[in-house]
């Protein structure tokens, strides 16, 4: 195992921590039985998925074509979330 | 970097299959929190709207407080230079009559001073009353 495959270890390690903590934000955003700034909660989520994807995707399947697609996919959905998100917090609110 | 030759195929099709499932996941939130976030903005918006008419309605509460306060002391000053100026106007007319009676002239101005003082204290307590009963309410 090279430097670099072990800093993406360990990348992948964190960003598995912050997505497993997230975790249940995204679930109560789905449901619809938000707590107080789940969406904020949801957007640190599918960021974390989506370094997830960018690094592990070296690891498992580095000329694999569709998982590049389905992760630029994300990442455009992701970055009009975090708009959609930021826009509606941008006078405050309690979150919800 | 791993070498992707010993890495079993399938993972690449899990891999994106996993992350159009996050796609579609995140399509229904965006979905499903569309009227939430909107309502979260607009009340928001609301409520800091109310804020600032709340913050202007105190302050113009202070500022008519302010310049009453800003009147009586005006009329405070107002009344002693008056007294003041009429004081030394009489003396010096006094004196002009009749130099000779200066030290009288004096006495009488002396009189009408303390007559002055009792008034503008009892001016200046009233103000004062008058600010601690607001401030009280």
């Amino acid at each position: 195992m090279d430097a670099l495959t072990a800093l993406r270890l360990t990348s992948i390690v964190a960003w598995f921590i912050v997505a497993v903590a997230l975790g249940g934000s995204a679930y109560r955003a789905v449901t619809g039985k938000t707590y107080a700034y789940d969406n904020f909660r949801a957007c640190f989520f599918f960021v974390a998925l989506l370094m997830l994807g960018f690094n592990g995707r070296w690891l498992v399947a580095p000329n694999d074509r569709s998982i590049w697609v389905a992760l630029y996919a994300l990442s455009v959905l992701v970055a009009f979330f975090i708009l959609r998100v930021a826009r509606a917090h941008g006078r405050g609110g309690d979150g919800r | 970097m791993a070498d992707s030759s010993i890495m079993p195929q399938g993972l690449g099709i899990v891999g994106a299959t996993g992350a159009w499932g996050a796609f579609v996941t995140l399509l229904a939130i965006f979905v499903r929190q569309w009227v939430p976030l909107r309502r979260i903005r607009v009340d928001a918006e609301q409520k800091f709207r109310d804020d600032l008419a709340e913050r202007v309605t105190s302050l113009e509460s202070k500022l008519e407080k302010k310049d009453a306060d800003h009147m009586a002391e005006m009329a405070i000053m107002r009344h002693r230079l008056n007294n003041v100026t009429a004081c030394l106007d009489a003396l010096l007319l006094l004196i002009e009559q009749d130099p000779a009676k200066a030290s009288e002239a004096a006495e009488k101005i002396r009189r009408m001073r303390a007559g002055q003082l009792t008034a503008e204290a009892t001016e200046r307590g009233a103000v004062s009353a008058a600010k601690i009963e607001r401030s009280a309410e």
